[in-house]
């Protein structure tokens, strides 16, 4: 919502693009069969579209509206997203604007409680967190789409019906220049949380809906104070309710603040009442100097979401197939990973490098994801809006013994978002190694980054498929050479990593000082294999060419785990 | 004593939170007062009880 006088899309910082349905082939009675259709252009579906196109896939990109949505909404985004903006090549805009973070207060009564400082070391090429309006994110995915040869992106085209069969799937769309059925193998679904398609095939969201209401506002003001999440517990201009306040770009101030009890959602999100509220906040937390209000919205928090993320043909991702609570940023973030997650494995069953059954690993891999952030997140609801007295009062109880004791300070840990392992993934079965290994990443763990001497990322030289770091002791061995030229063939993307103490070889990465092995903790002979997503696919200590070409025809699903 | 991993005070604090639902506002305030008494018992420490009294009596003003 926006204030009296503006229209929905009239931004104080962000100027809306229209788009218009484009005239297509369908419409003139070409029946094309496309390899997937993408039901909605958010981040998520933009990324999915994205990613297949990396593995040469074309896709045809719908969505209902004619532009980007309507506020700053999903505002923090991961490392490991931006990692994937990396993988598809279209992060620079996203490092360019937003505004990067690693820090938190958390204050009860106006006493600073808990200082939040996320891991971030020089091996890591992003910072834990960036800040930036949602606006943004899909204006600088949708740069890479116009980009992409093979995007056929359809604005304001609405899914209005589905017919999924086991050889193909026929959606129904209207648009504005007419309707048409669309032919396609698969379907993605990236229609957000009140997403069509799930309603098309019957299927329902399962899991929890809390109490406590939040409204989200943007201000514009002229504040001076670090990029970092602010947290208040039981401050004066909120008694006994909770408020973040997070930096955007463009002097775009994010305030998220706790509805009263039995406070009404009408009389709430009504303009007068959030510029009160809001101005009240603003005035506690020292700004004097005037302010614009720019946008707002309301929510709950809900831990919600499908059994099965793929149907068949038609594969649920990002809200459509679960909705989180906001506290600790994995909304979008899970989202996006959801979107890189099928998309490789799509792309790779779409070209023939892998077979179908691969996709049935997406569900466990990414609803595991879910249920893991259900439980984190669970936990960060219970204590930013104690959904009970029971709740209430412990909550209250461990913030007032943080005012002076340690102990009781981790209560108060957001519990920003992590990326998930997929330790119980079937194409990651390899738990027993890890065994061998003091240290580095575990199997179905994404991999981590190592900055190099030549100011460069490890991660930087992973190819679009699978990349084998391969560590050797010097010259390198025969037995890695015919390894590596055996996974190729398996793998036509294959990129083989050589890491070794001097540059020998042409390709061999050079580590000097040896810091990639110690992350690693690595030894003459070991070999990891990384997925084309950079999660561990398995990692043998000495090596095992047998093995480690059963792992990866086990991810190709040419075998089963 | 050594005190408790932060995991273990997490699962005392649910516990707890699910405990205080269950017996009801008539009865929380017999419910915390017996567990603490319970604990000074098992504890068997007449000084770090006493501690944990003075740490527990501060930052009370103005709680609901």
């Amino acid at each position: 919502m926006r204030p009296a006088g503006r229209g929905p899309l009239e931004s104080l910082y962000f100027d809306y693009p229209t788009f218009i349905a484009p005239r297509v082939a369908e419409l003139d009675g070409v029946n094309k069969r496309h390899r997937v259709a993408i039901v909605g252009a958010g981040p998520i579906g933009m990324t999915a579209a994205l990613t297949l196109a990396k593995y040469g896939i074309p896709s045809v990109l719908l969505d209902c509206k004619n532009t980007f949505n309507d506020g700053s909404r999903a505002t923090c985004i991961s490392r490991s997203s931006m990692q994937i903006f990396d993988q598809l090549d279209a992060v620079q805009p996203f490092v360019d604007k937003s505004l990067g973070w690693r820090h938190g207060s958390t204050f009860y009564r106006g006493q600073l409680v808990y200082r939040l400082e996320m891991p971030h070391g020089d091996n890591d090429k992003f910072l834990p967190m960036y800040n930036l309006q949602q606006q943004y994110v899909e204006q600088y995915l949708y740069d890479a789409v116009e980009r992409s040869p093979l995007i056929d992106m359809r604005w304001s085209s609405e899914a209005t019906a589905i017919d999924a069969r086991s050889d193909g799937v026929t959606l129904q769309i209207a648009s504005p220049i007419g309707d048409y059925a669309l032919e396609s193998e698969y379907v993605l679904a990236t229609d957000g949380a009140r997403s069509a398609v799930r309603g098309f095939m019957g299927l329902r969201l399962a899991g929890d809906n809390y109490e406590g209401k939040y409204v989200i506002a943007d201000v514009r003001m002229e504040h001076d104070y670090p990029t970092e999440r602010r947290a208040f517990f039981d401050p004066a201009s909120n008694p006994g309710g909770t408020i973040l306040i997070h930096k955007q770009p463009g002097n775009i101030w994010r305030i998220d603040y706790q509805l009263r009890p039995g406070e009404s959602e009408d009389e709430a999100i009504a303009e007068a009442t959030i510029r009160a509220r809001v101005g009240a906040i603003i005035t506690e937390i020292g700004h004097t100097s005037g302010w614009d209000l720019e946008w707002w919205s309301i929510y709950s928090a809900n831990t919600l979401c499908l059994d099965d993320y793929v149907h068949g043909r038609v594969i649920f991702a990002g809200d459509s197939a679960h909705i989180v609570p906001i506290f600790g940023v994995r909304g979008l973030n899970n989202g996006l990973a959801d979107a890189h997650n099928i998309g490789w494995k799509l792309g790779y069953v779409l070209n023939g490098d892998a077979d179908a059954r691969i996709l049935a690993s997406y569900t466990p891999e990414r609803r595991g994801a879910t249920l893991d952030v259900f439980a984190n997140a669970s936990k960060s609801t219970r204590f930013m809006t104690p959904p009970t007295r029971g709740w209430k009062i412990m909550r209250d109880a461990a913030l007032s013994l943080s005012l002076r004791h340690d102990f009781a300070k981790r209560f108060a840990d957001p519990r920003q978002m992590t990326p998930y392992t997929y330790a119980d993934s079937p194409l990651t079965p390899f738990a027993d190694q890890d065994r061998e290994f003091a240290g580095g990443p575990r199997s179905g763990a994404a991999c981590i980054n190592v900055k190099m001497a030549d100011g460069r990322y490890l991660l930087d030289h992973s190819g679009a498929g699978f990349t084998a770091l391969m560590f050797a002791g010097g010259a390198l061995e025969l037995e890695l050479y015919e390894l590596g030229a055996s996974l190729k063939k398996l793998d036509p993307l294959f990129t083989a990593l050589v890491i070794g103490p001097t540059a020998a070889a042409g390709d061999c990465i050079s580590d000097n000082g040896e810091g990639i092995a110690k992350a690693f903790d690595a030894a003459p002979g070991t070999v990891y294999l990384l997925r084309p997503d950079l999660h561990v696919a398995g990692r043998w200590r000495r090596g095992d060419s047998t093995g480690i070409i059963a792992a990866m025809k086990i991810c190709l699903g040419a075998m089963p785990a | 004593m050594k005190p408790t991993s932060f995991d273990r005070l997490e699962k005392a604090y649910d516990a707890l939170a699910q405990v205080i639902d269950r017996v009801g506002p008539q009865a929380e305030t017999m419910f915390l007062a017996k567990l603490a008494l319970t604990l000074a018992h098992r504890l068997n420490d007449d000084e770090v009880f006493a501690e944990c009294i003075v740490i527990a009596s501060q930052d009370l003003e103005n709680s609901d």
